[in-house]
């Protein structure tokens, strides 16, 4: 440019940019073209675009070519002149006709006479300075609406699934994983011969039903669920029915470690969609195959393990840490202390002085040579009786100790 | 005056030859065309595969009938339902030692004697659909709906049909015994008795007169399980002797609301 162009406003800067690419590649911006019928003749048509700018690239610059312009415009004009019936020339010419009128009114356009520069200098730093501040503000008030927990810069991350934050998380998936922790609890544990399922059902009011957490895949399999429920239905419906297909394509039950791969394809689908969401269930997916029992857990991001023994929902970390202490003995144990292991590890989930009862506990169990069976109300009493004296028993040895101190006390009195 | 050309052409003509002309640009020709059998115009019309002289209707059967047949019983608080194991095909025998008889429910057992492959499939059908009606429901079918379903089945499939004579026993909702007869279409009835497969002819008319108690003089005695299995054993028995695709082995269920219990009854082997 040969012009200094800081010099000057914004609005010339365009302008003037528009000029230059005008002048320098008549055929190549489709913007520049008022009739339609020419543009689209001309794009299509490299030769006549060659011989139309005779030698000339499209992308050439004007650096040094005003001279070269002139003379580019004073052929073509004169050609047109000529009487030429072809649309490019008239369109060449039209063209031409509009470079020379604005360049006779170029001066008009000049923001920069003496007198006016320091007003408009000061209306566009006032300007600015308002649009700034709104900006300002906007942050802010975005900034007082977002209460997360996590990084308040991440808040812009956050909206989409297919969007990632600057550290390489997907924000949505995790949150989706959050709902999980919403969840009531759920315990899964697994021996060499069975593969039980504990859930702790959670009711509305005293007046509703509890929501039932666990639920039959087929006569090998059982899921519980933590989460959204309608989630888990959906998916639940899906896995009856690809058990269902195996087992009339292929003549056996199908093994949970393909179904709970595909499972995990199908959460990871969600995860990449611009118009669907990730499930908000996790599940744990106990089942007895061929090789024995085996328990899988599947959460919203698509990741699949398989666990000896875990907890899901809200406050299942007491649950997981019960079930570190004891899954090395879970092997060789038999049917009714897997339950009642379930059941401790459920108990650890609840919160403040609720307690497990016959309503809000259910037991799943399948194994090698049983089919699904589900234990809930009168069928789990004898457990829960059982687990109520052990709780009993430890109450009934901390208050012996209380005793003892108390004792000792009155003694010192005494003395 | 006529040309050699057409002079040549009539003579062919007088010998039963004729010739026609072809003119091209590397000179004139002609074809000879004789319309009689001594030059054919097609070498394949020699060929005779028989179908010319003696035309026969070529058909390829869908299905094959293998043999056996089975029977049901309702009693006032049992179903008794019954079928051998021999699995044949034409003359031949294929298995001595194949079940006709399939549990769909704790209360409901399926007999069907007609074509194995066709038989299967339905009970493959059946077991996804009582599956699926376990899972939206909670709980199992009962017989008369399975009976239904049954009759449903067998019908969507009415213009290529499943070669499949079905016999359903079981006991309903109050406890009582339920047999259902169909054919293979998907009609379907609630009866005391029957039965089905090639020795049904031989079964029915007994069996009419031993457990309806038709065509009889002497007062009517309610009979009980016990009893009927014996009946059933003489029954097959009998047919065996008389129809060739029955024998080998005899299988009894006896289906009441606690359970099914089975009966292995050995028979002919020719």
């Amino acid at each position: 440019m040969n012009r200094d162009y800081r010099e000057r406003g914004s609005h010339a800067v365009e302008r003037e940019e528009y000029e230059s690419r005008r002048s320098s590649s008549y055929y190549c911006y489709e913007d520049d073209f008022a009739n339609d019928d020419t543009k689209t003749f001309l794009l299509n048509d490299p030769s006549q675009r060659q011989e139309a700018c005779n030698g000339y690239s499209c992308n050439e610059t004007n650096s040094d070519s005003h001279d070269i312009q002139q003379a580019h415009r004073r052929k073509y004009s004169s050609q047109a002149r000529e009487g030429s019936n072809n649309s490019m020339y008239r369109s060449i010419y039209h063209r031409q006709q509009q470079h020379e009128y604005y360049q006779d009114d170029e001066a008009q356009f000049s923001y920069f006479s003496n007198k006016n520069s320091a007003i408009t200098i000061a209306s566009y730093v006032l300007l600015l300075s308002i649009v700034a501040f709104g900006y300002l503000i906007k942050e802010m008030i975005q900034e007082y609406d977002n209460v997360s927990s996590i990084d308040q810069a991440v808040n812009q991350y956050d909206t989409d699934v297919t969007v990632w934050s600057p550290e390489g998380r997907l924000l949505q998936v995790e949150y989706a994983m959050e709902s999980v922790k919403q969840g009531s609890a759920c315990v899964g544990l697994r021996s060499s011969s069975y593969a039980v399922l504990g859930a702790l059902k959670r009711s509305v009011s005293e007046l509703s039903s509890h929501q039932k957490k666990i639920l039959e895949i087929d006569n090998h399999m059982a899921i519980g669920i933590a989460g959204l429920t309608a989630d888990a239905r959906t998916l639940a419906k899906w896995m009856r029915n690809e058990c269902l297909n195996h087992k009339y394509v292929y003549g056996t039950p199908i093994s949970a470690s393909r179904l709970v791969t595909d499972l995990a394809d199908r959460h990871q689908r969600t995860t990449q969609t611009y118009v669907r969401r990730p499930y908000g269930v996790g599940l744990l997916v106990a089942s007895v195959d061929k090789t024995g029992p085996h328990l899988h857990q599947t959460c919203p991001s698509g990741n699949v393990y398989e666990y000896y023994a875990s907890a899901i929902g809200a406050r299942s970390q007491s649950g997981r840490t019960y079930l570190e202490k004891i899954y090395q003995e879970l092997d060789n144990m038999n049917r009714d202390d897997l339950i009642m292991h379930a059941l401790r590890a459920l108990s650890g989930c609840i919160s403040g002085d609720g307690e497990l009862t016959k309503e809000n506990a259910s037991i799943a169990i399948v194994g090698k040579d049983e089919d699904y069976t589900l234990l809930e109300g009168d069928e789990l009493k004898p457990y829960l009786d059982r687990l109520e004296l052990e709780a009993g028993d430890k109450d009934e040895e901390v208050e012996d100790v209380e005793e003892e101190e108390d004792d000792s006390s009155d003694d010192a009195m005494d003395v | 005056m006529t040309s050699y050309y057409s002079q040549v052409q009539q003579l062919h003509a007088k010998n039963g030859e004729s010739q026609i002309p072809v003119h091209s640009s590397e000179g004139n020709t002609t074809i000879p065309v004789a319309f009689d059998s001594s030059n054919p115009t097609d070498d394949h019309s020699h060929i005779d595969h028989g179908v010319t002289q003696a035309p026969y209707e070529r058909r390829f059967s869908p299905y094959d009938f293998n043999g056996g047949t089975t029977l049901a019983i309702a009693g006032e608080d049992y179903a008794i339902v019954a079928a051998d194991t021999r699995l044949s095909s034409g003359y031949e025998i294929l298995s001595r030692n194949v079940t006709k008889l399939h549990p769909l429910t704790k209360c409901c057992v399926l007999g069907s004697a007609g074509c194995k492959t066709d038989i299967d499939q339905l009970r493959s059908v059946l077991d996804i659909k009582m599956k699926v009606y376990h899972h939206n429901h909670k709980k199992e079918m009962h017989t008369p709906s399975v009976a239904q379903m049954l009759g449903n089945t067998l019908y969507m499939k009415r213009f290529f049909p499943y070669y499949s004579f079905n016999v359903l026993a079981g006991v309903d909702k109050e406890g009582k015994g339920a047999v259902y007869s169909y054919d293979a279409i998907g009609s379907f009835e609630r009866t005391p008795v029957t039965a089905s497969g090639s020795g049904q002819s031989f079964l029915i008319p007994l069996l009419d007169n031993v457990i309806k108690h038709q065509n009889r003089c002497d007062e009517y005695k309610p009979l009980d399980a016990k009893e009927v299995v014996e009946i059933v054993k003489d029954a097959f028995v009998t047919a065996g002797e008389r129809d060739i695709y029955t024998g080998d082995m005899l299988e009894i269920m006896v289906i009441r609301k606690s359970g099914i219990t089975k009966v292995e009854f050995p028979l002919k082997a020719d």
